[in-house]
């Protein structure tokens, strides 16, 4: 097994900072490499129409995947991403605003102000899809 | 040192409008859609009146607590020239239509809320750009100021040329962000700040130590300024301007022509800032790069120009032309006095031609918003064929049209010829004698295409105008008292500040006041952890 101790240690020198990234994508790549060179070399080599057809979750795959959507899926992911990046940046914010509070911090009305507001220009987007009929689907 | 609220009043102005501005645009009723544009008026003017104040009463720069934002001097006048030229712009862009669903050359039908609402987010872009003090504040104010502008290129008329102009725009704003990424992301790389006080401290210090920039940060600079090329339609990055130009409706193009230039200079002097401190000393060969870019703008611009047959075109390659005679005053800000200036007479040049170039550009693009189209499209007027002859039929129009485009030229008794003089003033000052004599050469050059739309519009015979060419004609005669009252607005603003001493010292004193640009001093690196918070209670 390789011993990574050393190289943890190392990780604080600057000219060796960038060492985890280097060995992030040398394993990434010898994982890739090694399971298809893996499986060419031990798996069974059997063919035949059903193993051609594409792996569709063990249905059996049913017209061409390139059809077209409704729009609305589009816009029902948009509104998603509304919800998405206020999670995305309440979550930071409410590990700092507890601290502001224990520590009687004169800043914690403009944070708490701060998140208000932003939650406050999201929920406009919001309101501005359902008031253009984003959710009537039919 | 101040907070947030107090810097950004005009921006919160601005966006709190645009957010109500939204909900305008869920409504179908007429009476909506006659609210949008005055509240979007009322918020351009309310911003302006605080910004105006600010210009002339506060001296000393302030910054945000935390330094993200730093309004100084020069960032007081980009809000003020920014605003006043939106005044105009959302004049010209006025629903004149009796059911409010555009005017002749804008046609957003119900999308009027959404419009104006991307309006003033894209304004409020631009401010931010001028008090910008990081980098990720620089690369959120110039997204805010871009993706509107986009959609307002595709709603701004229901033809697939307004598409076609906003899909090529995206993509290529897409690709000029990329490439102003990269940049910032070597500028950050290599010297391990995203405060520009800090960030221009490390430069400044490797360029005091070997007398150079080091390599890699002298990549990232060249790639930044590459993409804010696209902002300003400059050299390596103008393609776009004429497709983009043509297809979307006159008065999205005019804000295409000011907007986004602008916040390209201002992002580009901010910059250079950055790197030379606030004298400009800046490494030789970025001079030299900015020398070849303005040279290169200035030439091209000019000579697609001159092979353009649509007039939104012309104006387009002119726009790109224009670009480079500002780039001239920008090569030109290095300190060739022995005392270095805190107002740079380049700087100053510089915006006060940003300042001219907006005002005579909304009188040129609202004088052919005016005209019919001959062609029976229910549209404006868009290539010499419906030029010609107009100006005899419309004396005032073409009047006006005349005295913009012998601004644009640089005749004298225009705002125009001081502009050109401000940038030549310091070209020769400072030893870049051949690039004035570019300029000067394609100043002359530029006169061509100018002349000809002066030409078309009073010496050539009108046209057969064919039976449906009279609808258009009808359509021309709602009244447009809006889009009229910007026309003026601009042929006086042309007049006035070039032919009239004391209003030509107004702008003259307010450009040299914007020149006045700092770089923050840097602050001591913050406690790090959650004690912080508590480090800051008294």
């Amino acid at each position: 097994m390789l011993n990574l101790l050393p190289l943890a240690q190392l990780v604080p020198e600057p000219q060796t900072a960038w060492l985890p990234v280097v060995l992030l994508v040398v394993i990434g790549l010898l994982f890739v490499v090694g399971t298809l060179v893996m499986s060419i070399a031990i798996g069974p080599h059997r063919t035949g129409p059903g193993k051609e057809l594409a792996y569709e979750s063990g249905m059996v795959p049913v017209g061409d995947a390139r059809q077209r959507f409704n729009v609305r899926f589009y816009l029902v992911a948009m509104i998603f991403l509304v919800f998405d990046v206020e999670i995305v940046f309440f979550y930071p914010w409410a590990t700092i605003y507890p601290d502001a509070l224990a520590a009687n911090s004169p800043y914690t009305g403009r944070l708490l102000a701060e998140m208000l507001l932003f939650a406050g220009l999201l929920l406009v987007a919001y309101l501005y899809a359902w008031g253009k009929g984003v959710f009537h689907w039919d | 040192m101040t907070d947030l609220l107090s810097i950004t009043i005009p921006e919160l102005i601005l966006v709190g409008a645009a957010c109500v501005l939204f909900f305008l645009g869920c409504s179908r009723r007429t009476a909506a859609r006659g609210v949008a544009a005055w509240l979007a008026l009322g918020a351009l003017l309310s911003a302006l009146v605080v910004s105006v104040y600010a210009l002339f009463s506060a001296v000393a720069p302030v910054e945000m607590v935390s330094g993200s934002l730093r309004l100084d001097n020069f960032g007081r006048y980009i809000r003020v020239l920014g605003l006043a030229v939106g005044v105009i712009l959302l004049l010209l862009a006025w629903p004149t239509r009796a059911d409010r669903t555009g005017n002749s050359a804008l046609r957003f039908g119900g999308d009027v809320g959404e419009f104006y609402a991307m309006f003033l987010l894209s304004i409020a872009g631009l401010l931010l750009v001028a008090v910008a003090d990081d980098l990720i504040v620089l690369f959120m104010a110039l997204e805010l100021l871009s993706i509107p502008t986009y959609i307002m290129v595709s709603i701004s008329r229901p033809i697939a040329a307004a598409q076609e102009a906003a899909v090529k725009y995206f993509f290529l704003g897409a690709l000029s962000i990329a490439v102003m990424l990269l940049g910032f992301s070597y500028l950050y790389g290599s010297t391990g700040q995203i405060r520009f006080a800090e960030m221009s401290a490390v430069l400044r210090g490797s360029m005091e130590a070997t007398g150079a920039l080091p390599r890699w940060q002298m990549f990232g600079v060249i790639l930044v300024l590459i993409g804010f090329a696209y902002k300003m339609a400059a050299f390596p990055l103008h393609f776009y301007a004429g497709d983009v130009y043509e297809g979307a409706a006159t008065p999205v193009t005019a804000f295409l022509a000011f907007v986004p230039k602008t916040a390209g200079f201002v992002a580009l002097i901010r910059l250079l800032t950055v790197v030379g401190g606030d004298h400009f000393k800046l490494p030789p060969q970025i001079l030299t790069f900015l020398w070849v870019l303005a040279a290169l703008t200035m030439t091209i611009g000019n000579v697609l120009a001159l092979l353009q047959n649509n007039v939104k075109r012309v104006l387009a390659y002119s726009s790109v032309a224009h670009s480079g005679y500002m780039l001239v005053g920008i090569a030109a800000l290095f300190p060739h006095l022995q005392r270095p200036d805190p107002r740079p007479l380049a700087l100053s040049g510089v915006l006060f031609y940003l300042a001219a170039y907006g005002i005579m550009n909304c009188g040129v693009f609202g004088v052919l918003m005016l005209l019919p189209a001959r062609d029976g499209r229910d549209d404006s007027a868009e290539t010499f064929e419906e030029l010609a002859g107009q100006g005899r039929r419309h004396l005032g129009l073409g009047l006006g049209m005349a005295v913009c485009c012998l601004s644009l030229i640089g005749i004298p008794l225009t705002v125009g010829f001081l502009g050109k003089l401000m940038l030549i003033r310091p070209a020769l000052a400072g030893g870049l004698t051949w690039l004035a004599i570019i300029l000067v050469i394609n100043a002359a050059v530029s006169a061509t295409y100018y002349l000809h739309i002066i030409g078309v519009m009073f010496l050539r015979s009108e046209g057969a105008v064919d039976e449906q060419g009279l609808s258009g004609e009808a359509a021309m005669r709602r009244p447009q008292f809006a889009v009229g009252l910007g026309v003026v607005l601009s042929v006086i603003g042309t007049l006035l500040f070039g032919a009239v001493p004391p209003a030509a010292q107004i702008l003259t004193y307010g450009a040299e006041l914007g020149a006045e640009i700092s770089c923050a001093q840097p602050i001591a690196p913050p406690a790090t952890g959650p004690g912080r918070l508590a480090a800051d209670s008294p």
